[in-house]
């Protein structure tokens, strides 16, 4: 399952917002998550995102969709860093914060309560961003995108490219499915039946036709884009919307600067680090 | 001045060994309205794309001759150009709409004119308006049905402000609610005068009432040139290339070819006009005739019983209680809109859908828990397109590929491949690529493939969708021929003269549910649930029902019922 790129449509903050400013707000946010390590932290900024969904009056469960579908990899992800991650490597240095090993009997992959923090942290951290994504993409037609794009000077052709893909994915979905009908009438047995090898062997049935097919629509699309007159004079080329900040998308910049001004200095005063919550949890059990 | 002028054109594909076109001369004034017909591999296509410089700036190859479109060379000119001069529709509505919203999509053409944005939104509303599309500009144009994204294809060239609409195939893809809407749209823009149309169609019928003049392509000539009252007296010659006149005209030249004189003077190529000619005749009592196969009962093969579903992310019943009983050897003509659910009844019958409630059964087996592969081996099914089952390097192959997949042992295969492509003229083919056949070369290829597991029941999807008539009888009469064998034949189209001619049995389908299942002569009676359904009947019945008060029995079918009638009980 992919990134959904419909629409909800809706009047909200997010929805009234430029493209712009939730770009930049986007990559805000991936980019504060990068500087906390810690649970707490990250955790307030996950809580803020899930409110700002439901200020937008969008279906929480509809945008983590993907998070869900991804959980088994975030899980393994999350895994991976209890033991191979920064803290958990710096803190196994002392004996004293061990509390098991993954391997007993070799005492291989020493597993520290810092260590489970902090992975705790990047696992929350890698939600928020695909979740935003799709939060993004869920409020700003691709058109919006598009036209972000060209104002950031990025060539119009490449664009609308990006605006035309993204626009062919349903039918490109569509058509896989035909042609997965098409071949089950001739008794295939699908992508999900026999051995690895099996399944393989079974993926040219699947992915000829749909490559062929990807050709011939491209070059129809290309036609008919040629044919309305793209690429005539692409530096004089008009934009019948139009995107304008307004005193909504001004102020949203303010606030951005300032939540990267504050989250910069607390980032290099040294705060937000997988120790907050530690030390939490050892003042606790203390 | 003439739109568009060609001196003896002749344009070779780059890499073809045939010229595409052949020293075509034409001189096509402003405003006049051309309907372009012509069997597959005319050079329809090739005609249209040099009107406004796809050919040979997009589509390169050897142009000979000289192509003038508004006045300007277009070998001297960039498409971008004469994209303003000559706005082109094609026939596969998905594959033109490239925007998010419908009014995004109207506007693109004259966004890359770099129109300026007041007179875009000025443009843009009355394009939307012209083609019945107020309302609907936040939509997306992907969502919406085929008529209507044909119309937002059409509203994008309108936007551009050409002086040339070159329309190729605009309805051949659409179910007949989407015919009319976009037919009745380009009526307006042809009744206008102040735009040059030249439309491609298959469908003489529709068109002829608006074109002043039909040009007749072959094997990349011009044949026939002329307004329609003359070109369409060569009404043998036009049936020859596999083109289907309108079914009055055929009768007429047809009764007139065998002595039967209904007044002297030109062949009526409209519906009144032969309504006109025969309505002082009167004819002799005769028996009302019967449908062929109606008496013969075999055992049921496919039960339908109460049957709905729902696709996964929608809210609607696609299927609304659904009873039917399909029995050995019958002939069945499944009918309705797209979106009335008749593929996805189809789908039922070898288990590509599973019902939401109640029962299908094949041979008595449930396909609720049969596999489609097992289910395969009873009920075959014909895709539209081809070419999304080929994948293989030769047919051979191809046709293999379902011997093997249902586990038929080896030493048996090479021989149900033989007589299978025997069957479908394609044994001189075995050992050469599908991807190099025509598109009626790969039809019988995909049949193949499903002939050679041996069912009992073919499913044809849309058979006449799409196609050039010529090709949709080819694919018919395999279905007709089969059926001669003892098969079943369940098949699904929007073209009424196929059915007319072909099943004795139809079922319409409409919002999920049957609006009537029976014989086909008595279904296009039923004047009230084809006026429900937005269906039309085929010209011959429309025209035996005017003439019941002359004694013509209105259950009259086909071109052939009414020529024998015609032949034993008039005059």
């Amino acid at each position: 399952m992919g990134l959904r790129i419909e629409v909800i449509p809706g009047e909200s903050f997010l929805h009234k917002l430029d493209a712009r400013p939730k770009f930049l707000l986007f990559l805000l946010i991936t980019v504060i998550v990068i500087y906390f390590t810690d649970p707490i932290y990250v955790g307030a900024i996950m809580l803020a995102v899930l409110l700002l969904t439901r200020a937008c009056n969008i279906s929480i469960r509809k945008t983590g969709v993907i998070v869900k579908a991804s959980s088994p990899l975030l899980i393994m992800y999350g895994l991976i860093n209890v033991v191979l991650g920064p803290a958990n490597t710096l803190a196994a240095k002392t004996p004293s914060n061990i509390l098991f090993y993954l391997m007993p009997v070799m005492n291989w992959f020493p597993v520290t309560p810092q260590g489970i923090v902090q992975s705790v942290a990047i696992c929350i951290r890698y939600a928020i961003v695909v979740y935003l994504l799709q939060l993004v993409l869920f409020t700003t037609p691709v058109v919006d995108i598009v036209l972000a794009l060209v104002k950031w000077k990025f060539p119009s052709s490449l664009a609308l490219g990006t605006s035309i893909g993204f626009n062919f994915v349903p039918v490109f979905m569509n058509t896989a499915a035909s042609i997965m009908d098409a071949q089950a009438c001739r008794g295939w047995k699908g992508l999900k039946s026999g051995n690895l090898a099996d399944r393989v062997r079974a993926l040219p049935v699947l992915l000829v036709p749909l490559f062929l097919h990807g050709i011939e629509s491209a070059q129809k699309i290309a036609v008919a884009i040629e044919a309305k007159g793209f690429g005539y004079n692409l530096a004089k080329r008009t934009y019948s919307r139009e995107i304008r900040l307004r005193t909504i998308d001004y102020v949203t910049l303010a606030v951005e600067c300032i939540i990267f001004v504050v989250s910069t200095i607390l980032y290099y005063t040294g705060y937000g680090t997988y120790m907050f919550t530690y030390s939490l949890l050892s003042g606790l059990r203390l | 001045m003439n739109s568009l002028e060609f001196d003896n054109v002749t344009f070779s594909y780059a890499g073809a060994k045939e010229p595409a076109l052949k020293d075509i001369n034409l001189k096509i004034p402003k405003g006049q309205s051309v309907l372009i017909a012509g069997p597959n591999a005319a050079g329809k296509t090739t005609l249209c794309r040099c009107m406004n410089g796809l050919v040979p700036h997009f589509f390169i190859g050897d142009l000979n001759g000289k192509v003038t479109i508004n006045g300007i060379n277009s070998k001297q000119s960039g498409i971008g150009q004469l994209s303003q001069v000559a706005g082109l529709v094609f026939d596969d509505p998905t594959s033109q709409l490239v925007c998010s919203t419908v009014k995004d999509e109207a506007a693109f053409g004259a966004e890359n004119l770099g129109v300026s944005r007041e007179e875009i939104d000025r443009r843009v509303t009355d394009a939307l308006e012209a083609v019945r599309l107020i309302g609907y500009e936040t939509r997306i144009p992907q969502t919406l049905s085929g008529g209507e994204q044909q119309a937002i294809a059409i509203a994008s060239i309108m936007v551009m402000d050409p002086e040339i609409f070159v329309l190729d195939e605009p309805t051949s893809n659409l179910d007949p609610i989407g015919s009319m809407q976009v037919l009745s749209i380009i009526s307006d823009l042809a009744r206008k005068q102040e735009k040059t149309l030249i439309v491609v169609s298959h469908s003489i019928e529709h068109f002829v009432d608006l074109a002043d003049r039909i040009i007749v392509m072959n094997e990349g000539r011009v044949v026939l040139d002329d307004a329609p009252k003359e070109v369409l007296q060569k009404t043998e010659q036009l049936l020859d290339m596999g083109l289907s006149p309108p079914e009055v005209t055929t009768l007429f030249s047809r009764l007139r070819a065998e002595g039967v004189s209904l007044g002297g003077g030109k062949i009526p190529i409209r519906l009144e006009e032969a309504y006109g000619a025969l309505k002082n005749v009167s004819a002799r009592k005769a028996p009302e005739p019967k449908s062929s196969a109606a008496e013969k009962r075999g055992d049921v093969v496919i039960e339908v019983k109460g049957v709905e579903f729902r696709y996964p992310s929608s809210d609607v019943l696609a299927l609304n209680g659904i009873n039917i009983e399909i029995r050995k050897n019958e002939f069945v003509a499944i009918i309705g809109q797209n979106g009335s659910g008749k593929s996805t009844l189809v789908k039922h019958f070898n288990g590509l859908l599973r019902p939401s409630g109640g029962t299908v059964s094949v041979y008595g087996l449930g396909t609720a828990k049969t596999p489609v592969w097992e289910l395969s081996k009873r009920v075959g099914y014909v895709f539209q397109n081809p070419d999304l089952q080929l994948f293989n390097t030769t047919v051979r192959n191809e046709i293999d590929f379902s011997l093997k997949a249902i586990g038929m042992p080896l030493e048996k295969r090479g021989d149900v491949v033989e007589s299978v492509s025997k069957r479908l003229n394609i044994q001189q083919y075995l050992d050469t690529s599908p991807g190099t056949l025509d598109k009626g070369g790969r039809q019988r290829v995909a049949i193949a493939a499903i002939l050679a597991m041996n069912p009992d029941i073919f499913v044809i999807d849309e058979p006449t969708t799409g196609q050039d008539p010529a090709h949709s009888r080819q694919v018919m009469n395999i279905a007709r021929e089969l059926h001669s064998e003892g098969k079943t034949i369940v098949f699904i189209t929007h073209n009424m003269e196929i059915v007319a001619e072909y099943a004795p049995r139809g079922i319409i389908m409409f919002h999920g549910r049957v609006l009537y299942d029976g014989p086909v002569r008595q279904l296009f009676q039923q004047t009230e649930v084809l006026k429900e359904s937005f269906l039309e009947a085929p010209q011959m019945v429309r025209l035996a029902h005017m003439l019941r008060n002359q004694g013509f029995p209105s259950t009259l079918l086909t071109v052939e019922e009414m020529g024998e009638f015609i032949k034993q009980n008039v005059g």
